[in-house]
């Protein structure tokens, strides 16, 4: 039996998604043909929606639907620190923990050779335009700037930090790698020896 | 233990995380080529384990329904973060995507395993990474059954060739060279170096413009051979040379 050429479509558009094989997409689009209309014209809308609507902020390159996104145009932000991730989740991730008031810079991956990341194509020239003050008109030197590396502990992650390290400190400005710890409520025993061996390396004093 | 289950040790060389946060490696190991995956490994407690360029000990399970099969198990044997300095960072990819395309699934290549561990180690730990990579990287295409040709001219036969082929990064003689001729250093490594051993080589270290004519020739050789190669970019060397 051959499926229906608009059901061959939609299988085909929906293994083109990342992380969706050809028999998910199948399954899916099975899934789909049993829902009721109003709820298939629900998802396209807000597909469509999404793409309408939701673009990068221009400063920071986080998700948002305005030209500035929410934490680059909230006034009780500490302008003078910016604290440069990997992706959008990572922002949102930080933003739960509720201990950063700063503003964020998101690179969208990180430098990765073999699969054709150089650093020209992560968010960098525009993290040196906003250490010159670009869009910024409190804090407008490098050397006023605290930049935190909060890109993730993959080798990938820790080979950006290091380039943005190298890169950031002959401008004067502060730069600062986010702490490897332990997780919290953890027992040490079950920590993995290389959380546990960053986390000693990183240790920090707590007499004066 | 059932026959599907199975352990294997091995270099990490690449990974891929999933949308759906499953970590997909493939692996060099004494025995071959590897690939596996880690079911919601880029959310659990393995992840610290499951990264690149890093030394594994993993228990898999094969299931019938599955290709790939799936990581139960991992230990850490030994990593290198030292490879994350920029200085290192190129060249240790440039040799895991090189080992990637030469070594093929189910091959047994305990000498490969070898001699692309020791690149990774020297990458690592040597003062002069960028040599570690020039001399590994002919090494892991020699070992591979590419031997580039320097002892007679590769289009005619003539003794002592000194020109390199535009196409091949083989050694032509004069009267077939359509580039001038290698410096004699040059042309004595491409020579030496199937038959040397890495610590020999390691030990005449070419530099300056005489470097940049091995590299081309490696990146010659690379390309008749191997085909694309994505790290190539990454390189600090291509960087110098750009400056
Ligand atoms: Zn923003
Ligand atoms: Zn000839």
């Amino acid at each position: 039996m051959k499926y229906p050429p608009s059901l061959v479509a939609l299988i085909r558009e929906l293994s083109r998604l990342p992380g969706i094989g050809p028999k998910s997409a199948q399954r899916l689009a099975f899934h789909l043909f049993e829902q009721p209309r109003e709820d298939i014209e629900r998802l396209a809308g807000a597909l469509l929606d999404a793409k309408r609507e939701l673009q990068m902020c221009k400063r920071c390159f986080n998700i948002t639907d305005r030209e500035l996104c929410d934490v680059c145009t909230d006034p009780g932000r500490d302008r003078a620190q910016i604290c440069v991730v990997e992706e959008p989740g990572d922002v949102i991730a930080i933003e739960r923990s509720g201990e950063y008031r700063g503003l964020y810079h998101v690179l969208h991956g990180a430098i990765s050779p073999m699969n054709g990341v150089s650093p020209e194509k992560l968010y960098i020239k525009p993290l040196l335009g906003r250490l010159r003050g670009d869009d910024n008109d409190v804090v407008r030197r490098p050397e006023d700037f605290e930049v935190i590396l909060a890109t993730s502990t993959t080798v990938e992650g820790e080979a950006t930090s290091l380039y943005l390290q190298r890169l950031l400190e002959p401008l004067g400005t502060t730069v600062s790698r986010i702490a490897y710890g332990l997780p919290v409520g953890g027992a040490l025993e079950y920590a993995d020896e290389v959380t546990l061996g960053r986390a000693l390396a990183g240790r920090q004093r707590v007499t004066k | 233990m059932s026959s599907r289950h199975s352990n294997r040790s091995g270099i990490v060389l690449r990974r891929h995380v999933t949308t759906g946060g499953d970590v997909i490696l493939t692996l060099l190991t004494p025995h071959g080529k590897l690939k596996a995956i880690a079911r919601g490994g880029a959310r659990g407690v393995l992840q610290s384990r499951l990264n690149l360029f890093q030394h594994i000990a993993l228990q898999t399970y094969a299931t019938p329904r599955s290709d790939l099969p799936t990581v139960q198990q991992v230990t850490l044997e030994g990593a290198l973060p030292r490879l994350a300095d920029p200085a290192r960072y190129g060249y240790a990819h440039l040799m895991a995507e090189l080992a990637d395309a030469l070594y093929q699934e189910g091959e047994h290549t305990e000498m490969a395993f070898d001699l692309f561990s020791g690149a990774l180690r020297g990458i690592s730990h040597h003062a002069d990474p960028e040599w570690v990579a020039l001399v590994m990287g002919f090494k892991l295409l020699i070992l591979a059954g590419f031997v580039p040709r320097a002892v007679t001219c590769a289009r005619c036969g003539k003794p002592d060739p000194a020109h390199p082929d535009v196409l091949t990064g083989h050694l032509v003689c004069a009267s077939c060279a359509e580039l001038p001729a290698l410096a004699p250093d040059v042309v004595a490594f491409l020579r030496d170096v199937p038959r040397e051993t890495v610590r020999t080589l390691m030990e005449r270290p070419l530099r300056g413009e005489r470097r940049q004519s091995l590299w081309r020739a490696l990146e010659r050789f690379v390309g008749l051979h191997v085909g694309e190669v994505r790290s190539w970019r990454g390189l600090p060397h291509e960087a110098m040379q750009a400056v």
